[in-house]
C-alpha cells in the first residue's frame, strides 16, 4: 500500500537542516539518538574469536553442571559455591546459551617479581555486541536483534538503549571489575573465562529466544538464527594494539599477538584516509567521535606534569619546555568478531559434538608423559605387560632425546633415571656458597700481530691511557638534555681504532652457587584419549600454517554478491551510534554468507536481481560450497580436497590442499577476504570439556616396611597398604603435554631421516618402524590430561582449596587435621567425567583405566612407591676433610685465592694390583707410603714413602696434616682390620688379607668403572695406573616443613604438627652411593661416619662376584693363560657386603668416598630424584700432575760407580735410584739411562734393591752421559 | 614388579662377555693383505725388543768378566725371557683384571703378528721375506780388535757345513743357509750378531771392500818375521803344491817367500821377489814378469774365520770352553761381607 505523505510537511522536512543532515551522513535517526561521541571510529582490526552456542530445547531434562566462580555474584554478596565433584547437576532454561572465548592474545601472562604484578595479564575487553540475525519466513530482511553486554559490570542492555553510561540495562549478576582487573585471572582460575556460569554476562549470554514470534510473525526460516559477537574495549588504552605507533610497530606487534594482517596497506590507507574525511564531515554538523589524543594548551601546564590524554595515554613534559603538539597519525585498534550459524530456535537438538563415552580411553600414572605413554602403549600392545612396558620405555626415551642411547648402558639407566626425576618438580632453597672463578675471557681476548707487539713495547701509552670521557646531562630545564663533550668522543674512538680492543685481564667472577633443590612429588596424572579435546583455547593459530591468527581489516570483508545480491539491503537496520562502526559491515557480511539461509536469501534477492532465483540459489549454494568442508565445518578448505576430518574438527590445510582451494576460490564472487576458521562455527551442540571430575580411592601407609630400594626407586611386590582413603576433586585439562610429545616424536624422526641419508640413524629400522608406529598412535590420537591436583593437600591435612574463587593473598590456611608426610601404596580410580564448558558431562568408565606397566598394582591399582608430601631434599655436600667438626665445612673452589679454597680431596690411593700395594698421597701428590704385604707372614704392613723423612717403623699416621688424616686413619684402619682378622698369625694360604680383598674389590669395581680408561686423565698417575681420590662428604636429608606457613595459632596445632615432622625422623630411608651400572660412575666404596674399619663396597656384587686376582695370579700371571678369570667372593669383614645404608632426616652422615678423580657419584634413594656430584679440576688438577707413582725394583745388578738403569719412559728426564743407606736415611743417586752401548765396567757390580723415582729437584752432577 | 632393566649383574656379565668379542684389525700387511690387529708401530716395537734391541747391554752381559777382551761367545738366546720381555712392553697401562683380560684375549694374536715381523727387521734387497713361527734363536757376542778394525765384517752362518768346504759361499736363499736377524756393532769393538736357528757353522769374513795384495807372516824369532805368499800357477791361476801340481785350497799350495827391502822394514823389495817369481818354474811364468802376474801372485782374499767346522777337531771338552769366573776370591768376599756386617 502506497505511502500517503502530506506535501507540505515533506516540503518542510527535506528543506530543513536536519533532513540535510541525515541525507549527507548515511545514518538513522535512531543512531544520532544513541550517537557516543566517545567511541573511535577509525578503521578497527577485526580479530576472529572463537563462539559456542548450546541450545536447550524446551522441556529438557540434561543435567549441566553449574561452575559459577568466585565473580558471578553482584557486588556485595558471598561466591556461590561450587558443586561438588561428580555432584549430579541442574537443568539449564531453554534457550540459546552463548559463550565466546577470549582469544590467546590476551590470555598469555608472564611470571613477574613474587612482589610485582604476579602474571601481568592483560585487561580483557569489556563491551560485547550480541547479535542474532534470523530470516523471518516472508520478510525481505534479516531480524536483528541485540543485547550488549558490559562484561566489566555484568549489566546486559538492549541495543536500541545501548549507550555508554547508560542507565538502562538489567542489574548486574556479578562483581565489577574495572580495567585491568577484568582478566584471565579475575574468576579465581585461569580457567574461568572458559567456562559458561563464571562468565554469564561478560563472555557469555542467555537468550530466551521468548522473543522470536514477536520478531518472525510468521515463522523463521529452518527455525535456525545466526550470532554474531563482537567486543572492543572501552577505553582505548586497554587495547593491545594501543602499543602500535608507527607501520613496523603495528607490524612487530602483531607479530607478538600472534596476529596475521592481509597485506593491504594501499586500500587500508585508502579507507582510512576516507574515514577520516566523513568524521571531519560529521564533526562539521556537531556530530563528533572521539580521537585516542586531545591537543593540550600549553598554556595550562603550571609546571612538570603527568599529563592524562582523553583516552587515558600518559605523557610527561618537561617543566616549562617548548613543544608541538602533533596528533598521531598511526593509531591501531581492534574488534574482536566470532560468528555462529545455524543455531535452531525450536524443535529438538539436531546436532552433538559429545564423543561416545565408550570410545574413550584413560591412564593413570604418577606424571603426565607416564600416563600418555601408558596409553599409548595400551593401545598399541593390549594386555602384553613386556610388550608395553618396552613401548613405554621407547616413549620415555623419544621424550628424553635418549633414542641414540637405547642401546648403551648408560642410555638405558639415564631413561630410568629422567623417568624417575620426571615425578618431581623442584624448588630452590634458600642457602647458596660463593665461588670465585678466574675468567680469563674468551679467544676474542687474545691479541696477536701489530696489536700485540704494541702492546708489548708501549708501556708509556698505556700510562697515558685515558678513560672514556663523556658528560651526560639530564636536565629538567633545558630543552637539550642530553650533552656530549665531542672531543672525548672522538678521542676515544680514535683511541680503540688504533690499539684494537683492548686486552682483557683476567677477572675474578663471584659465581653464586645456589644450594641444592627441594623436590617435591608430582601428583597423579589422568591421561585421557578421544574425548574430542577442545581447541578453543591457546589453539588460535590452528588453522593456519605458521601458528598465526588471520585478521582482516574492514575494508576486506564482503557485503556484496555481483549480481544483486547485498548484504546491506537484506539487513534490517539497527542503532550503531555507540558501536564501533564496523559491526554494520559484519552483520551485512554475515547475511550474504550465512549457509542455512541461502534459499531464503535468493528468493528475497531475485526480485531486484538480473538473475532468476534459481541462478542466485545456485551461486549462493556454489559460495557454501567453497567455503564449509562436507561435514559442515567452515574450516577453509575445499571439499573433495581434503582429508576428511573427524565431525566437528577443523582440519589443517596442507600445502596441496591450499593450493587447490586457492585455485577454486577464483570463483567465488565474494570480493574479499574470509573471515579465518577459528571466527565462524557452524552450530552443533558443543562439546569443550575443561574439567575433569574424579574420585580415587587411596590404600596408603606411611611406612616404609616392604619396600625395598630398587635400581632407581622403591620396589615392592605387592605394594603394602594400610588406610584407605577416598578423595575426590575437579582438575583442569590440558592439551600441551601430548602436544609436546607428539612434537618432539616428528621433531625425531625429521632428524633420523636426515641422519639416515648420512648414514648415521639412531636406530635401525625395526627400531624407526616402532617408532613410526608411535607417531601414529600419538598423532591420531586425541589425548587431553588432567593432574589429580589435591591429593597432597588432602594428604597433608589442609583444606580443600576453593574451588575457582578468588583466595586473599598472604592469608595463612588452617590445616583441619595431622598431615600424613611420607605416604605409600596403591592408587585406584573409581569414578570420573569430563565437564565442559556449559557443564555438559561425559562419563569415563574407571575399570578400563590403564597404568603404565612397571606400575601396576594388584587390584588394577597405580602403585605408588613412597614419597614425601612436603618437599624435601638431600643435601650431598663435599665437605672439608681437616674440619673434624659433625657438620664440616663445604668444599668451595677459589681460583683467586687457591689458598683459601676448601678442598674436598684428602689425597690419592694408587692401587697396586700387580704387586697388592696401595700406595698413598697427599692432596699435593706427595708421597706418603705404601700398604703391602710383609714377604714373610704375610700380614698387611705400611712403608713411609721412599724419600720421604721419617723413621723406618714410621706408621700411618706419622707426621699428617689434618687434610691427610683421613688416609692415614684408612691406612691404619685397615692394618687394624688385617691383624684382627688374622688373629695375630701368620696368613694361611686359605686366607687374604684385608688389603688383597680391599685390591680386589677395586679391582671387580673397576671392570665397571672406565671400562677402557675414557675418563681419560692427561697425568702419569693415569697412565700408568689408576688413582682413586679420597674424597669426603656429607649428606643431610631434609624437609621443608610448613609449621611456618600455615596458621597454626589453634591451641597445642603447632606442637602436634611439629611431632609429626618429628615422627618422621625415625623412618629409615635407604640410600645408595655410587652406581655399577654407569660406566660414568666413579665409586670404589666409601666409609661411613668415619668408621674406616668397614669398607662399603658400590654394590653387593663386587663382594660376590669378584674376580680371582693377587700377586702372580688369575690375569695378573704370564700372558695366555685363563682367558676369563674366574669369579673368587670376597668374604673378608673388612668389606661391607651391604651396598645401602640407613639415612634419617636431619640426620648428618659423614662419608669418606673413594672415587676415580673424574667421575661421579650418583646418590640414589629413591624417595628423591638421583644426585650426581663431580670433582672440579681445581681440586685435583694439581695433586694429579705431581702424583708419580715409585717404582719398587730389585733386586738388581748397579754399577756402583754409576747408576745404570732403564728410566721409565713415562717419569720424565729427571730420575733417581733411591734406597735406605741407614734405617733412617735414604740415598739418592741420578740415574743415568742405560742402553745398548755395550760398556764394559771395570768394576764388578752389585746387587741392589730401591726405588725409581722422579727428581723433585735438580740432581747435581747428572750432566754429560746421557742417553 | 621389577623395574630396573639394568642390574650391576647383567653389567658385570655383559663386561666378562666383552671380552671373547671380535678381535679388531687395526692394519694390513703389506705384502700379504692380511689383516693385522697389532698396530702396525706396535708391531715393530715389539719385534726389535724380541732381537733385544733397546735391552741395556748390562742386562745381556751383566759383568765384563763375562765377555774379556778378544773374546766371543755364542749363545742361545731364552725366548721365555724375550716374552717376558714383550709381555711387559704390552703390560704397560694393563692396571687391572679388566686390562689384563682383554690383551689375554689378544696376546695370542699379537705373539704371532710378531713371530712373522721379527724376522722382516732386517731384510737386506733382494732377500726374500721368510714366515712361519719363530724358533730358535742364536747368535754371538764379539769383542775383538777385528771389530774395530774391519768395519763390515761379513757374518754368514750356516745349518750344515756347505759342501765340507770354508770357502763355499752359500746364497741368501739356501736352505741351510741361516738368516741373519740382527748384526750390530754396540761399541766400536763388540759385535752382536742373531740367527734363525741353530749354526752348524758360522763364517765371520773380512769386508770384501776391493782387491789387495797381502802377505803372510811367520814369526821366525822374536819380532822378527818371515814373509810368504801361497804360490799360483798364473796359467790357470790355480794354487800349486811343492811338486807343481795344482791343488784345490790355499792350506796346500806351496809358499813363495817375499822380500823386504834392507834397511826398511814393511817396504817390499818388489825386484828381487820378482825375481823369485820367475825362478819358480811351477808357477807357469814365461821369460818375463809383467804385472798382471806379478799381482796374480801377491793378491790376498778377504780373510774367513770359520767357527764349528766339524772336520776340525780337538782335544778338549768344548762344553769346558766356557767357565763362568768371578773377579773376586772368595776371600775378598768374605772380607766385604765382615765389613757390611760390622757397619749394621
Amino acid at each position: 500500500m502506497p505511502i500517503e505523505l502530506d506535501p507540505q510537511f515533506l516540503n518542510t522536512a527535506i528543506t530543513s537542516p536536519r533532513w540535510s543532515v541525515i541525507a549527507r551522513t548515511g545514518l538513522g535517526v535512531d543512531d544520532f539518538a544513541t550517537w557516543d561521541p566517545k567511541i573511535i571510529r577509525k578503521p578497527r582490526l577485526i580479530v576472529p574469536i572463537d563462539v559456542q552456542a548450546l541450545y536447550v530445547e524446551e522441556g529438557s531434562t540434561e543435567a549441566f553442571v553449574r561452575l559459577p566462580g568466585a565473580i558471578s555474584t553482584p557486588d556485595g554478596d558471598p561466591p556461590e559455591p561450587s558443586p561438588a565433584p561428580l555432584a549430579p547437576g541442574a537443568s539449564r532454561p531453554s534457550g540459546v546459551h552463548l559463550h565466546w572465548a577470549m582469544p590467546d592474545a590476551v590470555m598469555n601472562g608472564e611470571m613477574q617479581d613474587v612482589e610485582g604484578d604476579g602474571l601481568g595479564l592483560a585487561p580483557l575487553p569489556n563491551r560485547w555486541l550480541v547479535m542474532r540475525l534470523l530470516a523471518p519466513e516472508g520478510a525481505e530482511r534479516m531480524a536483528v536483534t541485540g543485547w550488549v553486554i558490559e562484561a566489566d559490570t555484568t549489566r546486559v542492555i538492549a541495543l536500541k538503549d545501548w549507550k555508554e553510561d547508560t542507565p538502562e540495562g538489567s542489574a548486574p549478576t556479578g562483581k565489577t571489575l574495572k580495567g585491568r582487573d577484568l582478566n584471565a585471572g579475575a574468576g579465581g582460575s585461569l580457567a574461568w573465562t572458559a567456562s559458561y556460569d563464571a562468565t554469564l554476562n561478560r563472555f557469555a549470554f542467555h537468550d530466551p529466544l521468548t522473543d522470536i514470534a514477536e520478531v518472525a510473525s510468521q515463522g523463521v526460516f529452518s527455525d535456525v538464527a545466526t550470532y554474531l559477537i563482537a567486543g572492543w574495549w572501552s577505553r582505548a588504552a586497554e587495547d593491545p594494539l594501543d602499543a602500535a605507533r608507527t607501520a613496523s610497530g603495528f607490524a612487530s606487534v602483531t607479530e607478538e599477538l600472534g596476529w596475521r594482517v592481509n597485506a593491504d596497506t594501499s586500500g587500508q590507507t585508502a579507507v582510512t584516509e576516507q574515514a577520516m574525511l566523513y568524521q571531519a564531515e560529521l564533526a562539521t554538523f556537531g556530530v563528533e567521535s572521539a580521537s585516542r589524543f586531545a591537543l593540550i594548551d600549553t598554556g595550562s601546564l603550571a609546571s612538570s606534569t603527568a599529563l592524562s590524554g582523553a583516552q587515558g595515554a600518559e605523557v610527561f613534559l618537561p617543566e616549562g619546555g617548548r613543544f608541538v603538539a602533533v596528533e598521531p597519525k598511526h593509531i591501531y585498534s581492534t574488534l574482536l568478531n566470532g560468528i555462529v550459524h545455524g543455531v535452531p530456535v525450536a524443535g529438538r537438538v539436531p546436532a552433538d559434538q559429545r564423543p561416545d563415552p565408550r570410545r574413550v580411553r584413560a591412564a593413570l600414572g604418577p606424571q603426565v608423559e607416564d600416563s600418555i605413554a601408558a596409553l599409548t602403549a595400551a593401545a598399541m600392545e593390549g594386555d602384553d605387560l613386556d610388550a608395553r612396558a618396552e613401548t613405554e620405555r621407547l616413549i620415555a626415551a623419544l621424550t628424553n632425546d635418549q633414542v641414540a642411547k637405547l642401546g648403551e648402558r648408560n642410555g638405558a639407566v639415564e631413561i630410568e633415571e629422567r623417568e624417575h626425576a620426571a615425578r618431581f618438580e623442584a624448588e630452590r632453597g634458600r642457602d647458596y656458597s660463593i665461588e670465585k672463578i678466574i675468567d680469563r675471557g674468551g679467544p676474542e681476548n687474545l691479541i696477536a700481530g701489530r696489536a700485540a707487539r704494541n702492546r708489548a713495547g708501549t708501556t708509556e701509552r698505556q700510562q697515558t691511557e685515558r678513560t672514556l670521557a663523556t658528560d651526560l646531562t639530564w636536565s629538567a630545564t633545558k630543552p637539550g638534555v642530553v650533552g656530549v663533550v665531542p672531543e672525548h668522543l672522538g678521542f676515544t674512538s680514535n683511541y680503540f681504532e688504533r690499539e684494537g680492543r683492548p686486552q682483557a685481564e683476567p677477572k675474578v667472577r663471584s659465581v653464586r652457587r645456589p644450594g641444592p633443590r627441594y623436590f617435591r612429588a608430582l601428583e597423579p596424572v589422568v591421561a585421557i584419549r578421544d574425548a574430542k579435546r577442545s581447541r578453543r583455547h591457546q589453539e588460535d593459530g590452528v588453522a593456519s600454517p605458521d601458528g598465526t591468527l588471520t585478521c582482516r581489516w574492514p575494508s576486506q570483508i564482503p557485503i556484496v554478491i555481483p549480481g544483486g545480491i547485498s548484504g546491506r539491503q537484506h539487513l534490517e537496520p539497527f542503532p550503531h551510534g555507540a558501536l564501533p562502526d564496523e559491526v554494520v559491515r559484519l552483520a551485512q557480511n554475515a547475511v550474504i554468507t550465512d549457509p542455512f539461509t541461502t534459499p531464503w536469501l535468493a528468493q528475497q534477492a531475485a526480485p531486484t536481481s538480473p538473475f532468476p532465483q534459481s541462478v542466485l540459489a545456485a551461486r549462493l549454494r556454489g559460495e557454501v560450497a567453497l567455503r564449509y568442508s562436507r561435514d559442515g565445518v567452515y574450516d577453509g578448505t575445499v571439499p573433495g580436497f581434503t582429508v576428511q576430518a573427524k565431525r566437528g574438527e577443523a582440519s589443517v590445510p596442507g600445502p596441496m590442499e591450499a593450493a587447490l582451494g586457492d585455485q577454486l576460490r577464483r570463483h567465488s564472487l565474494l570480493d574479499g577476504v574470509d573471515a579465518a576458521p577459528l571466527g565462524v562455527t557452524v552450530w552443533a551442540q558443543p562439546w569443550s570439556p575443561i574439567w575433569l571430575e574424579w574420585e580415587v580411592e587411596l590404600d596408603l601407609t606411611d611406612r616404609l616396611t616392604g619396600w625395598a630400594l630398587g635400581q632407581v626407586d622403591y620396589d615392592a611386590t605387592p605394594p603394602p597398604g594400610g588406610a584407605t582413603r577416598v578423595m575426590s576433586g575437579r582438575s583442569p585439562i590440558n592439551n600441551g603435554a601430548a602436544e609436546s610429545l607428539t612434537a618432539t616424536v616428528t621433531n625425531w624422526m625429521i632428524a633420523e631421516d636426515l641422519r639416515d641419508a648420512e648414514d648415521e640413524g639412531q636406530l635401525d629400522e625395526d627400531g624407526e618402524k616402532e617408532v613410526r608406529a608411535v607417531y601414529k598412535h600419538l598423532t591420531n590420537a586425541d589425548v587431553i590430561s588432567a593432574t589429580l591436583s589435591g591429593v597432597h593437600e588432602a594428604l597433608l591435612g589442609l583444606p580443600e582449596a576453593p574451588d575457582g574463587q578468588v583466595e586473599a593473598p598472604d592469608e595463612k590456611i588452617a590445616p583441619t587435621d595431622l598431615p600424613q608426610l611420607l605416604f605409600s601404596g596403591r592408587m585406584r580410580v573409581r569414578a570420573a567425567r569430563l565437564v565442559d564448558a556449559f557443564g555438559r558431562v561425559l562419563d569415563l568408565e574407571p575399570g578400563k583405566v590403564v597404568h603404565p606397566a612397571a606400575l601396576i598394582a594388584p587390584g588394577a591399582g597405580l602403585e605408588l612407591p613412597p614419597r614425601l608430601t612436603r618437599p624435601a631434599r638431600i643435601a650431598f655436600r663435599l665437605a672439608d676433610p681437616a674440619d673434624g667438626a659433625a657438620l664440616p665445612r663445604e668444599a668451595t673452589i677459589n681460583q683467586e685465592r687457591p689458598d683459601l679454597m676448601v678442598n674436598p680431596v684428602a689425597g690419592f690411593l694408587l692401587p697396586d694390583l700387580i704387586d697388592e700395594a696401595l700406595e698413598v698421597f697427599d692432596v699435593a701428590g706427595n708421597p706418603l707410603g705404601q700398604l703391602q704385604h710383609e714377604p714373610i707372614g704375610g700380614g698387611v704392613v705400611w712403608e713411609i714413602a721412599p724419600g720421604r723423612e721419617g723413621p723406618a717403623d714410621a706408621g700411618p699416621l706419622y707426621d699428617l696434616p689434618p687434610s691427610a688424616q683421613p688416609l692415614g686413619r684408612f691406612a691404619a684402619a685397615m692394618i687394624e682390620a688385617d691383624a684382627r682378622t688374622r688373629g695375630g698369625t701368620a696368613l694361611s694360604a686359605k686366607r687374604e688379607t684385608a688389603l688383597s680383598a680391599f685390591l680386589r674389590a677395586v679391582d671387580t669395581t673397576l671392570w665397571s668403572i672406565d671400562t677402557f680408561a675414557s675418563l681419560g686423565t692427561p697425568h702419569i698417575a693415569g697412565l700408568v695406573g689408576r688413582p682413586m681420590a679420597v674424597v669426603r662428604a656429607t649428606i643431610r636429608m631434609q624437609i621443608y616443613d610448613d609449621l611456618d606457613l600455615l596458621d597454626l595459632s589453634a591451641p597445642g596445632a603447632r606442637a602436634a604438627r611439629k611431632a609429626v615432622y618429628d615422627d618422621l625422623a625415625d623412618r629409615a630411608f635407604r640410600a645408595r652411593l655410587g652406581e655399577f651400572t654407569r660406566d660414568d660412575d666413579g665409586v670404589y666404596g666409601y666409609f661411613i661416619n668415619d668408621d674406616y674399619r668397614r669398607f662399603h663396597v658400590v654394590d653387593k656384587i663386587v663382594k660376590t662376584r669378584a674376580l680371582e686376582s693377587g700377586r702372580r695370579r688369575g690375569h695378573f700371571a704370564a700372558l695366555g693363560g685363563a682367558r676369563i678369570p674366574q669369579p673368587d667372593p670376597i668374604d673378608h669383614p673388612y668389606l661391607v657386603g651391604e651396598d645401602e645404608f640407613p639415612i634419617h632426616l636431619g640426620e648428618v652422615i659423614r662419608l669418606t668416598i673413594l672415587m676415580h678423580p673424574a667421575g661421579k657419584v650418583h646418590l640414589t634413594s629413591g624417595i628423591l630424584p638421583r644426585k650426581s656430584l663431580q670433582l672440579a679440576r681445581d681440586w685435583v688438577d694439581a695433586g694429579l700432575g705431581r702424583m708419580a707413582p715409585s717404582a719398587r725394583i730389585g733386586p738388581v745388578l748397579i754399577d756402583p760407580d754409576k747408576v745404570r738403569l732403564p728410566k721409565i719412559a713415562s717419569f720424565g728426564e729427571d730420575q733417581i735410584w733411591t734406597r735406605r743407606d741407614t734405617p733412617f736415611l735414604w740415598k739418592d743417586d741420578p740415574i743415568l739411562a742405560a742402553t745398548q752401548a755395550a760398556i764394559l765396567p771395570d768394576a764388578p757390580a752389585a746387587i741392589e734393591e730401591g726405588y725409581v723415582r722422579i727428581a723433585t729437584a735438580p740432581i747435581p752432577g747428572t750432566e754429560g752421559e746421557g742417553s | 614388579m621389577a623395574k630396573a632393566t639394568l642390574t650391576a649383574e647383567v653389567v658385570m656379565n655383559e663386561a666378562v662377555a666383552a671380552i671373547d668379542g671380535v678381535l679388531a684389525a687395526t692394519d694390513v700387511d703389506d705384502f700379504t693383505d692380511d689383516d693385522k690387529i697389532t698396530p702396525r708401530e706396535v708391531r715393530q716395537f715389539l719385534a726389535r725388543l724380541r732381537l733385544l734391541e733397546g735391552v741395556p747391554f748390562s742386562n745381556i752381559v751383566a759383568d765384563s768378566a763375562l765377555l774379556p777382551i778378544e773374546s766371543i761367545r755364542f749363545f742361545y738366546v731364552d725366548r721365555g725371557w724375550t716374552d717376558a720381555l714383550t709381555q711387559g712392553a704390552l703390560s704397560v697401562g694393563t692396571v687391572n683384571t679388566g686390562d689384563r683380560a682383554q690383551l689375554d684375549r689378544l696376546y695370542g694374536a699379537i705373539e704371532d703378528e710378531i713371530d712373522s715381523e721379527e724376522r722382516l727387521v732386517r731384510l737386506p734387497g733382494g732377500e726374500e721375506r721368510q714366515a712361519g713361527r719363530a724358533g730358535l734363536m742364536t747368535g754371538f757376542l764379539l769383542r775383538s780388535r777385528a771389530v774395530s778394525g774391519w768395519p763390515g765384517l761379513h757374518v754368514r752362518a750356516y745349518a750344515r757345513e756347505p759342501d765340507g768346504n770354508d770357502e763355499e759361499i752359500l746364497p741368501e736363499s739356501h736352505p741351510d743357509r741361516l738368516k741373519l736377524l740382527r748384526l750390530e756393532r754396540l761399541a766400536p769393538a763388540v759385535m752382536l750378531a742373531l740367527f734363525d736357528g741353530m749354526p752348524e757353522v758360522v763364517h765371520i769374513e773380512e769386508p770384501k771392500r776391493g782387491l789387495q795384495f797381502g802377505v803372510s807372516l811367520t814369526e821366525t824369532a822374536s819380532n822378527t818375521y818371515s814373509a810368504s805368499i801361497p804360490a799360483r800357477n798364473v796359467q790357470t791361476a790355480n794354487y800349486v803344491d811343492e811338486n807343481g801340481a795344482e791343488v784345490e785350497t790355499m792350506a796346500e799350495a806351496k809358499r813363495l817367500p817375499v822380500r823386504f827391502r834392507p834397511g826398511s822394514p814393511g817396504v817390499l823389495d818388489l825386484a828381487n821377489t820378482g825375481r823369485a817369481f820367475l825362478d819358480d818354474d811351477s808357477l807357469g811364468m814365461g821369460s818375463t814378469l809383467d804385472g798382471a802376474e806379478f799381482a796374480l801372485q801377491m793378491i790376498r782374499f778377504p780373510y774367513r774365520q770359520v767357527f764349528g767346522d766339524p772336520q776340525v777337531t780337538s782335544d778338549f771338552d768344548i762344553a769346558a770352553v766356557f767357565r763362568p769366573t768371578l773377579s773376586k776370591e772368595v776371600g775378598a768376599l768374605t772380607t766385604d761381607f765382615e765389613r757390611v756386617f760390622d757397619a749394621d
